[in-house]
């Protein structure tokens, strides 16, 4: 278990400590990393300017009972009535928000309409909401986000469930106005995601078969075997960076994005794509069909008990317990070190991060069942 | 051509092995472990790094057809004047000829000599006369060794070896056949089959063929700090092609307090990550053929790999449509094509200082990996005539990862 576990509470302290964990996996050391997805990666609907709530298939009157029914003033209510814009598009009845109410609801409010949009119109809500990564604003710092538009988003952002969230980009993006650059640099530093560099200590008492054989599972001993005489027969060479001993196709997406050429005409590649994919050599269409899990995992793998410990690279799948409906998967690593994309977006890189805060963006869930599944060697 | 005298080469070789291993065979000092290089300062910043022999998977060992043990040359020639000719055109003389084919076994088979050298003649070759002999043997590709001779990138044949279950007598056959590149960069090996004869079992001659055949990497990592960190650090890697967001990665990593350093996989593209170290698999066979330099170039940059080869008959279209030719200083990402005997043999991609990806041949014994430019070089200048040009990527800018 890791022997320090320190963090950076803000972003004036620069001395980050390395945290160590020793098990059967060897030694590793591993610190955080900030990633920002690259501008390619920006859809345009980023920079939209209008504040809009969909309320599906509600009608205007019976949009404004359920506002009022989760604690919305009778002063906004009429505002939004005045002020607002209304029309029923393809995905349901919209309403343009007016800065005035923007500006006015309470932080109660807007946890309250974030809970509602999450069980009525989950589609909606995925697309406004935004989780601010490590829970805090200390990715915002001054050379990337004016200290005004910082006290706006910390002003409009809430707290559902454990998660700082923020559903008010098209208001901050007004308040910037026409700077480009500072725009995209806005929404780079609300997208990044906080991720690990994972090392792998090595001197010249290490277990060179034991670490081998952790880390080879699946595929050839050979190329770690290589990789760890390399290390331990260099002077000045302690450790290297598990980039180097993880399987070819999580080498490729390691802190990269995914991209339109990953993508099928219905769906993007998710944390169940990263997590099928962890041995394979090259990525497969049909992963992105909408399929059941166990037509991906019953002939490659093995399922284990969850009690188990486990194997670098099991894939671990978390299910609603109610109906057994996919929540959530990833892959384990070493210790509490898993290798995840959190979600479909293409703003959403594959990281190497621990399991405690990978499930802090899944707080809604509540308790989950369980699955572990192992790859079969050569399948 | 800048030649060595044998007594010389022969002296940078062995003295490791002594230093290594005592007259009767005992150790007498601790191994020595290799060194951390450092790079030349540049606008990539502080680079570090060391090499990782990489050795070939079991798997893939076991599909390598063993030569044997027996020396064999190749000639194409239809008679013996012919091939005497070939030889002495070659640059051998009457004398070195003579030499090399004395008590020799011929096996004329068609318009080609299947010449079998005796071990004297392999073995007491004046380093001239191997060099001009072998280089003639590497045209013809029956010839696969002297085509494509195992390249030894030091002087230091201890250190080279080091991992390896090889053992001293065949290092030190090694030392002895060895002969320098015709650019002076490296030494080649041809006569792998001779140094066979020592291998007493299938195990120790697949442990002897592991080690001559391994190639070594470069693990290469960008040094920072908070004083160094610069924006042109995150330009020059970024390379212009906004690939990745570098510099929060970068700023990420001096946050760190023990004098950072990040490997620089992260910095690459996500195809060349995936394939970096990583000898070729079935599966990236799967369309046909392996990929080769050109496709390792070609897709540097690209999200998806393209299927193009060296030898596709649009390979020059598209490398004039796809990159520009460009002057020194090189930058990160610059195809290097080399030049000889007229045409381009190999093609890697620059990285930094004097680092490049390469994937030095097409078949499955050839991994990706970070390799000094010279030594690529040394690698494939079999003839001594390389020159470098090198073209950049042109605009629209590829898929980023």
């Amino acid at each position: 278990m890791p022997e320090v576990t320190p963090s950076a509470e803000a972003a004036e302290i620069l001395q980050v400590e390395k945290t160590v964990t020793t098990g059967p996996w060897g030694t590793l050391e591993y610190y955080p990393v900030r990633l920002e997805p690259p501008t390619t990666q920006f859809l345009q609907s980023l920079f939209g300017k209008t504040t809009v709530w969909n309320f599906g298939v509600l009608t205007e009157t019976g949009a404004l009972a359920e506002l009022r029914g989760i604690g919305f003033s009778e002063e906004i209510l009429e505002t939004l009535r005045a002020e607002g814009r209304w029309g029923r598009a393809k995905s349901g009845l919209e309403v343009t928000v007016p800065d005035s109410v923007v500006e006015s609801i309470t932080p109660d409010n807007r946890l309250a309409l974030a809970e509602w949009f999450h069980s009525n119109n989950y589609d909606f809500f995925s697309r406004i909401t935004v989780n601010i990564e490590g829970g805090d604003f200390s990715a915002f710092t001054e050379d990337k986000v004016r200290p005004e538009i910082l006290e706006l988003v910390k002003t409009h952002s809430f707290v559902r469930k454990g998660v700082l969230s923020f559903m008010d980009l098209p208001f901050i993006v007004r308040k910037i106005g026409d700077r480009e650059e500072e725009r995209e640099t806005f929404i780079r530093t609300i997208f990044s995601t906080r991720a690990l560099v994972v090392r792998l200590l090595i001197d010249e008492t290490t277990d060179r078969a034991a670490i081998v054989d952790y880390w080879s599972w699946g595929e050839r001993a050979s190329r770690v075997e290589s990789i760890v005489k390399g290390v331990q027969a260099t002077m000045g060479v302690d450790k290297i960076d598990i980039v180097h001993l993880l399987p070819p196709l999580p080498r490729r997406y390691l802190y990269a994005f995914s991209r339109i050429s990953d993508s099928s005409v219905h769906n993007t590649p998710d944390c169940f794509w990263a997590s099928v994919h962890f041995f394979k050599r090259s990525p497969s269409p049909r992963v992105l069909d909408s399929l059941s899990i166990e037509h991906y995992l019953a002939h490659d793998f093995t399922e284990v008990s969850a009690e188990e410990k486990l194997h670098f690279g099991d894939i671990v799948c978390l299910l609603r317990p109610e109906d057994e409906s996919f929540i959530h998967s990833y892959v384990h690593i070493a210790d509490d070190i898993v290798f995840t994309k959190n979600g479909a977006s293409n703003l959403h890189p594959f990281i190497l991060t621990l399991k405690s805060d990978m499930m802090s963006l899944y707080p809604h869930e509540g308790e989950c069942k369980v699955r572990v599944f192992r790859q079969i060697p050569g399948r | 051509m800048r030649t060595i005298p044998s007594l010389l080469l022969l002296a940078m070789l062995i003295p490791a092995l002594s230093q290594r291993v005592g007259a009767q065979g005992e150790s007498v000092e601790p191994v020595a472990k290799r060194q951390v290089s450092i790079a030349p300062d540049g606008p990539w910043g502080n680079l570090e790094f060391f090499e990782v022999p990489l050795e070939f998977p079991t798997e893939t060992l076991s599909s390598f057809a063993i030569p044997s043990q027996n020396v064999e040359w190749v000639l194409q020639a239809a008679t013996h004047e012919e091939m005497d000719s070939i030889l002495l055109v070659a640059g051998l003389t009457s004398a070195e000829i003579s030499n090399a084919f004395a008590g020799c076994t011929v096996i004329q088979d068609e318009d080609i000599f299947r010449v079998y050298p005796t071990t004297e003649a392999v073995l007491s070759m004046p380093l001239e006369t191997r060099t001009k002999l072998y280089r003639l043997l590497s045209q013809y590709s029956q010839n696969r060794f002297y085509r494509r001779p195992v390249y030894i990138n030091q002087q230091n044949l201890s250190d080279w070896f080091r991992g390896s279950e090889v053992d001293r007598d065949s290092i030190t056959d090694v030392s002895m056949l060895a002969y320098p590149t015709p650019n002076g960069q490296g030494f080649y090996l041809s006569d792998v089959a001779y140094t066979l004869r020592g291998a007493t079992s299938a195990l120790e001659e697949r442990e002897l063929l592991q080690g001559l055949l391994r190639s070594s990497g470069l693990i290469v990592r960008l040094r920072l700090s908070r004083e160094s960190l610069t924006p042109g650090i995150a330009d020059y890697w970024t390379a212009g092609y906004k690939n990745k967001a570098v510099m929060p990665l970068l700023e990420s990593v001096v946050t760190q307090n023990d004098g950072s350093s990040i490997d620089i996989a992260h910095l690459i593209p996500a195809l060349p990550r995936q394939y970096l170290n990583q000898f070729p698999d079935t599966q990236d066979g799967a369309d046909g053929r392996l990929p080769d330099w050109f496709w390792t170039c070609y897709n540097f940059f690209r999200s998806s790999p393209r299927a193009v080869y060296a030898d596709s008959p649009d390979r020059d279209r598209l490398i004039l449509k796809e990159f520009e030719p460009a002057m020194p200083l090189n930058q990160f990402g610059d195809l290097l094509l080399l030049n000889s005997g007229g045409r381009i043999i190999h093609g890697c991609i620059y990285i930094a200082a004097d680092i490049v990806y390469t994937k030095n041949s097409s078949d499955i014994y050839s991994p990706w990996i970070f390799m000094r430019i010279q030594d690529v070089i040394g690698y494939h200048d079999v003839l001594g005539d390389v020159t470098i040009s090198t073209f950049r990527k042109r605009a629209p800018l590829p898929e980023a990862p």
